[in-house]
């Protein structure tokens, strides 16, 4: 049978592959791209705790979070394509419009 | 090894693969799809717990809706599309302070679990609908709200732009 530790492992591999791609990504569009990744880092977290505690919350979560992550990439895509429409790029560096 | 574990091992080498390569290229059209890629890849993951039904809404939502308003996103701005060769493909400092992250959470967790070692349960769930349309119907039913306010407020951020743009022409 798989360990526990392997599920963890996943996810904390994933966690740090997103991450990376968090800090390297420029365009909007990738950045939202990594912050599935570590959405579905913390998900495979969620399930594999509640199977191994025989609880339905964990994946109760997983669904509440997959459900959120629908409403956060349309806002955010909303909120890009507005972006790209006003700068002419999906460049993140070029929402400066209230940098000091 | 067992059957089990083989097939976890396949699938969660995959996922990782396909996640070091969304991160990784430098298009941003590949990268959206080898996110979808990864995405299937947890969903296998989910399959190897017992989950069916995480894996069902991981593909119908993850690669079925978000990927692909991704890859619309992607064509709408698909000038920027260009930009994303001129941004660095790796970069070392940053490499490196993700794997000290990385071992930091792998030293922290084996610390603290005792419990790393046993196995989850692989069965399937009979509880699950209950646990959410009992323990947690209202959370269920505050998100149904939020998911309705989401898409409606982003259409409303999408279509105003466009109307004053008509104005403006």
């Amino acid at each position: 049978m798989i360990p526990l530790v392997a599920y963890v492992g996943l996810s904390m591999a994933l966690l740090a592959i997103g991450l990376y791609g968090l800090l390297l990504a420029k365009n909007a569009i990738k950045v939202l791209v990594c912050v599935e990744l570590l959405l579905n880092a913390a998900h495979i977290n969620f399930a594999a705790a509640a199977s191994y505690h025989q609880n339905t919350d964990g994946l109760v979560f997983v669904l509440f979070g997959i459900a959120i992550a629908a409403a956060e990439s349309a806002v955010g895509i909303a909120i890009f394509l507005n972006l790209y429409r006003q700068r002419g790029t999906a460049n993140v560096t070029a929402a400066n419009a209230l940098k000091g | 090894m067992d059957a089990d574990l083989a097939a976890f091992s396949l699938v969660s080498a995959f996922t990782l693969v396909a996640a070091l390569a969304t991160v990784l290229t430098r298009k941003l059209f590949s990268s959206a799809l080898l996110l979808a890629a990864t995405l299937v890849g947890v969903a296998f993951v989910f399959l190897t717990l017992g989950a069916e039904f995480l894996f069902i809404v991981q593909i119908l939502v993850y690669v079925g809706a978000i990927v692909t308003l991704i890859l619309f996103a992607i064509m709408f701005t698909h000038g920027a599309a260009l930009e994303e060769d001129r941004s660095p493909a790796h970069d070392w400092v940053k490499a490196l302070l993700c794997v000290l992250l990385l071992g930091g959470l792998v030293l922290t967790i084996t610390r603290i679990g005792p419990w790393l070692s046993e196995t989850p349960q692989q069965e399937s769930w009979p509880g699950l609908a209950s646990g959410l349309f009992d323990t947690w119907v209202f959370p269920f039913e505050l998100l149904s709200i939020l998911l309705l306010g989401a898409l409606v407020g982003a259409l409303y951020l999408s279509a105003k732009e466009r109307r004053t743009q008509e104005d403006d022409a």
